[in-house]
């Protein structure tokens, strides 16, 4: 273990980085073995075409960082747990009904 | 084995991993620290990403980008086209102009902006000897709009070969019978042309603008070595902003500012792709 840590020192690996990895590894993995199991077909909900699972998470990841880079350069580093939540809110309804 | 296609894209899978991933996951994760040469990085989250997007330069950079980059789309895509159709169909000349077509193309990119920089020198360079003789004083160094469009042309002159090449390959697959259907039917050129050839190239012209688009984003050579980025910031584009960025040993700057031009980039391509490919259905719609 302390080998690998060492031999990766240089790729700067902290918390913020390491969860967000793992939560999209997971989610890639995740979504792969559904898909394996259960292909699911294109649906129409409001977005303007019809998308799959894996469509929406796309376009989920996408929206997100465009909705947090908005929030940092209008209002800035500060109140990052409302954009989360905006973003959370969004990723839900674009899950739901997108 | 249902899965067995999984074991066929394993090695493509590491291999991108090692090329692509890792240096992607290394470049967030830089992004997210305050990086000078000589001290320990400090973890600062997303203060990188709140400075880059509340920099004018940046802005600045991306909005010139957005500019050169559909641009080069509207002259690169129907100039490529219009060749490709004039273009001869059988015979000794297609060989001949398909070498021509891809000399542009296998010339370095530094060789370019090198050659184009002879081209474009104030006291020898011919283009500002020949725009002399209508008047016009041209010069790269000086006048940002000059600049700005030779780097333009450099452009279309070094990849409108590309949209060319691709867009023949599209024509020669177009079968005959559908050029008879339309003739039978006492159709114009103007409506052959809107009604089967430029469906039947949708694939391939989807291929070239995503190609360009992508492409167009990462100009660096020829403003480098043209213009140096100026005069001013009227030439430095995203991928020279971002480098100078580095160069800085701004690394944590550098790194948001590359996966903000990313993002950017993966965005417009996404939605330019799915605008292409609509449906019949959903393009009435």
């Amino acid at each position: 273990m302390e080998w690998l840590i060492n031999e990766f020192r240089w790729m700067q690996w902290n918390w913020a980085g390491t969860l967000f990895f793992s939560i999209l590894f997971l989610s890639i993995t995740g979504l792969t073995v559904w898909d394996v199991f259960t292909l699911e077909n294109r649906r129409k909900g409001f977005l303007p075409i019809a998308t799959t699972r894996g469509d929406r998470f796309f376009i989920g990841i996408m929206g997100s960082m465009g909705l947090t880079l908005i929030w940092l350069a209008f209002i800035g580093n500060q109140g990052l747990w409302l954009a989360l939540a905006v973003v959370a809110v969004y990723n839900v309804v674009l899950a739901l009904r997108g | 084995m249902r899965q067995r296609p999984w074991l066929f894209l394993l090695p493509t899978l590491v291999l991108m991993s090692i090329s692509a991933f890792i240096p992607l996951m290394a470049v967030i994760n830089y992004s997210l620290h305050t990086i000078f040469a000589g001290s320990t990085p400090e973890f600062v989250g997303l203060q990188n990403y709140a400075d880059v997007m509340g920099d004018a330069q940046f802005r600045g950079a991306l909005l010139r980008q957005l500019t050169f980059s559909l641009l080069a789309l509207l002259i690169e895509i129907p100039l490529g086209v219009g060749i490709a159709l004039c273009m001869p169909r059988k015979g000794g000349a297609v060989g001949l102009s398909l070498v021509l077509l891809g000399i542009p193309l296998l010339i370095p990119y530094n060789v370019v902006g090198i050659v184009w920089r002879l081209f474009t020198q104030s006291d020898i360079g011919v283009i500002p000897r020949f725009l002399a003789v209508f008047g016009y004083d041209y010069n790269v160094s000086l006048d940002a709009t000059d600049a700005f469009m030779t780097i333009l042309l450099v452009d279309v002159w070094h990849w409108t070969p590309l949209v060319v090449l691709l867009a023949y390959a599209g024509l020669q697959a177009i079968p005959q019978t559908f050029y008879q259907a339309a003739e039978v039917d006492g159709a114009s050129a103007w409506k052959t042309f809107r009604y089967v050839t430029l469906p039947k190239l949708r694939s391939v012209l989807t291929l070239g603008l995503l190609i360009r688009f992508m492409d167009s984003f990462k100009v660096y050579s020829e403003p480098l070595l043209l213009t140096g980025g100026g005069p001013g910031n009227a030439t430095t584009f995203m991928s020279l902003f971002v480098a100078r960025k580095a160069e800085a040993y701004e690394l944590g700057y550098a790194g948001a500012s590359s996966i903000i031009y990313l993002y950017v980039v993966i965005v417009m391509s996404y939605i330019l792709f799915q605008f292409i490919n609509r449906s019949p259905e959903e393009r009435r719609a």
